[in-house]
């Protein structure tokens, strides 16, 4: 036989073996509905507030408020 | 706290505010050199810089250094905003209806008087759905610019910003420019801790920042129709924002990115502002 018939024979081979052995592998993993997730999942405080990801309004940490009143602002002319 | 110089004054089509502590110049003289801008940049007088480079479009022309300043920074806007701030929405702002003054537009429906301002747009022809690029329609050059044929362009919302940022480098290091909403903060203002200002129903400290608000509630004429062109339809922008504040290093930054945070909306704003704003309030 040629190398290259060898090695055509040798690919279909391994293909088919992996594909038995895959099949093999799921028929004896079915889904366990009762296994617990990994990690565990927190449930979210009632309390709990979401992290600021965009929203309405945004001021960046070094920007201070302040008390004082205005003397002016920005707005639509 | 020390008391702060201030100037109330009209200019750029709204009020404008000059602050300062121990200014360079009287607030006076930084007033009229806002003035002096204002006519040089209005495109409601047809004898401007600005409408008499819009009368020749297809020709290079020779512009002032602040024109020519303009104009860059509108390039530069365009190309920071992926194409939503275009100064070239002139003739789509026309055709909308807003062809005189906002005062005038409020007391006199578009259509109603006799000469327009905009005579030097007679021969564009209906603005097309969508604009085109505006490195397409605007070339600078040292001294010199030109307009493509059909193009017009509207410095508006830019150039109050980028006015505001030069008061403020005229006034020195502790004043504080507000024209038309568009502001710069510079220094520790009356108290040594900033500039206090209004934003976002909230009062800030500002001392080396820019803030802009961009909206389509005010200038308002008939159903639908107001003056945030959305360059993509050539007509007033849809969107679910009426107004969008932004907080950025200078006034013009601010200008740019509130004026895209509106075109965006809601969903797509705080994604856009991120990173790059110092603050936003959008309502």
């Amino acid at each position: 036989m040629t190398r290259a018939v060898l090695l055509r024979l040798a690919a279909t081979a391994a293909t088919v073996v992996t594909l038995l052995a895959s099949a093999g592998y799921v028929a004896s993993h079915p889904k366990d509905d009762r296994a617990p997730l990994q990690p565990p999942v927190v449930k979210p405080s009632p309390t709990a507030r979401p992290a600021p990801t965009g929203g309405r309004i945004q001021i960046q940490p070094g920007v201070r408020a302040t008390e004082l009143p205005a003397i002016t602002g920005t707005h639509v002319s | 706290m020390k008391v702060a110089a201030s100037l109330r004054f009209e200019a750029l089509g709204a009020e404008c505010e000059l602050w300062a502590l121990a200014p360079a110049e009287p607030l006076d003289a930084t007033a009229e050199w806002i003035h002096g801008l204002h006519r040089r940049l209005t495109r409601f007088d047809p004898e401007s810089e600005l409408s008499r480079f819009n009368a020749r479009p297809g020709e290079w022309l020779e512009v002032s250094s602040e024109l020519e300043t303009l104009l860059r920074e509108a390039l530069t806007a365009y190309e920071a905003s992926g194409g939503l701030v275009h100064v070239g929405i002139l003739p789509a702002l026309v055709e909308a209806g807003y062809d005189r003054t906002f005062r005038e537009l409020a007391t006199s429906p578009a259509g109603d008087v006799p000469q327009s301002p905009h005579a030097c747009l007679d021969e564009v022809s209906r603005p097309p759905r969508g604009l085109e690029p505006l490195p397409a329609l605007l070339q600078v050059r040292p001294g010199r610019a030109r307009l493509e044929r059909g193009a017009a362009v509207d410095l508006g919302g830019l150039a109050k910003g980028w006015i505001a940022d030069r008061a403020v480098e005229r006034m020195g290091s502790n004043s504080l420019a507000n024209c038309g909403g568009d502001l710069r903060a510079l220094g520790g203002g009356p108290s040594g801790e900033g500039w206090p200002v209004a934003f976002g129903g909230r009062t800030l400290l500002l001392d080396d920042h820019g803030a802009a608000t961009s909206g389509t509630a005010k200038r308002r004429w008939g159903e639908g129709k107001h003056h945030l062109i959305d360059p993509r339809t050539g007509a007033p922008a849809v969107t679910d924002l009426s107004e969008a504040s932004v907080l950025a290093r200078t006034a013009l930054d601010a200008e740019v990115l509130a004026k895209t945070a509106i075109l965006l909306g809601s969903a797509l704003a705080p994604s856009a502002l991120g990173g790059r704003a110092l603050g936003w309030a959008l309502a």
